[in-house]
């Protein structure tokens, strides 16, 4: 098995095994929460921080909410278990993709779907983002929520993005990267490097890009009106929240019961905290639209 | 909306069913859903798919104003929304491969010799 065999089987495995942790103790939704810097973060307050990030998200890449305007079909790339992809059908009230690596993620993510009513709305699938099961120009609204920083090839991972959408689309791209280089500098320090690696270990990732990096595959591509911001400080509250949460009573007795995938994800997370405090590591958000 | 994605396939969408099990599901009707849907649908290969699972209401072809009759919105209805492939199969129209189905959810990974890679390619030769 190929290199990029072995990662996709890695992340596919990854997410088998710890989607039901997550889910257990912070709800459908996978991605980082949006916090108001100048206040303090309650564990409760953790839900609608996630919820916020999707609106936010949306916001910043002006997102039409006008009935005639707003997206009638959606592709969610890398989808967990569908939070985003309910989310925004119910929202919009149109249909939406979903695809994921992982068959239990897809299986949990149809399964909710159907329960809250909205199987004829989303479906999923398993398939790979870097060769999406879908004809050119399909999609109103691309829409990948932190799962670019799984893709082993950036050009084709954001390539693809541009093929599915539909002319007049938006594309929004939510993702890890790490911070842009200056000018002089041809790679990160070995420091940084060797604290990415230990990151990307855990939670099988490639290689790391820059926010720049993204922008300038977007520009190769032609797209429009090429958008992109550093949201790290609106996510600063949310790796201590998660790890407060595995260090509960709950958070380590559902550990010991998962698996060493995920047991190793989590004691990666000071790392990821770690690369924050040293501006390393940032939340970026990175929006295009494709011509019409 | 699934199309086969092997590299050097031109003719990869409709997907062909193959259908081990299938099921009915009760689906709330919602006409300006429908009335939405259609712009993007492919109506013959919805004719096709809905045919494979048994159901064989559907007109040979459609159009907008065919929207106005509850009659046609109700088979569309139900061919769109209610009939699931369980366990089966998708078929790519030009390779014959299948993509398997499997509770309900399409496998659509690519084993690696039908992923084009250009470096890939260059380095197995040496």
């Amino acid at each position: 098995m190929g290199k990029e065999g072995e990662l996709q089987k890695g992340i596919a495995e990854f997410y088998d095994e710890s989607s039901g942790i997550w889910e257990d103790i912070w709800g459908d939704h996978m991605h980082h929460g949006f916090y108001d810097p100048k206040l303090p973060a309650s564990l409760s307050d953790h839900r609608s921080a996630q919820i916020r990030m999707i609106e936010e998200a949306l916001a910043f890449a002006g997102v039409s909410e006008d009935l005639l305007k707003r997206p009638k079909s959606l592709v969610d790339v890398g989808c967990g278990i569908g939070g985003s992809s309910r989310y925004l059908a119910r929202k919009y009230g149109a249909k939406c993709q979903a695809i994921t690596l992982s068959p239990i993620q897809a299986q949990r993510a149809q399964a909710l779907a159907a329960s809250q009513g909205l199987a004829d709305s989303v479906s999923f699938q398993v398939a790979d983002a870097l060769e999406q099961p879908f004809p050119d120009g399909k999609f109103d609204l691309v829409w990948s929520m932190e799962s670019g920083e799984h893709m082993p090839d950036k050009t084709k991972f954001v390539s693809e993005l541009a093929r599915v959408a539909a002319p007049g689309a938006t594309i929004i791209i939510v993702t890890w990267c790490h911070r842009d280089l200056s000018p002089s500098e041809g790679s990160l320090k070995p420091d940084e490097e060797k604290l990415l690696k230990k990151i990307c270990d855990a939670y099988y990732l490639p290689a790391w890009c820059s926010t720049a990096d993204y922008v300038n595959l977007l520009q190769s591509l032609s797209l429009q009106d090429i958008k992109s911001a550093d949201w790290s400080e609106y996510v600063a509250p949310f790796w201590p929240a998660v790890i407060r949460s595995a260090l509960t009573w709950k958070g380590v007795t559902s550990l010991f019961r998962t698996g060493w995938k995920t047991i190793k994800g989590a004691l990666a997370m000071p790392l990821m905290m770690k690369g924050y405090n040293k501006n390393l590591i940032k939340f970026a958000i990175i929006t295009c639209r494709k011509p019409e | 909306m699934l199309s086969c994605n092997i590299k050097g396939v031109t003719n990869g969408f409709p997907l062909r069913l193959e259908v081990e099990k299938s099921v009915e599901k009760e689906v709330d009707f919602n006409a300006d859903f429908l009335k939405n849907m259609f712009p993007k649908i492919e109506w013959k290969a919805l004719v096709d798919a809905a045919r494979s699972m048994g159901y064989t209401e559907l007109p040979n072809e459609a159009e907008s104003q065919m929207l106005d009759s509850e009659e046609f919105l109700k088979k569309f209805h139900h061919a769109l929304l209610q009939l699931h492939l369980e366990e089966g199969a998708l078929i790519c129209p030009e390779t014959g491969r299948r993509f398997p189905v499997s509770k309900g959810i399409p496998n659509m990974l690519l084993h690696e010799d039908e992923v084009f890679d250009e470096v890939y390619q260059i380095e197995s030769q040496f």
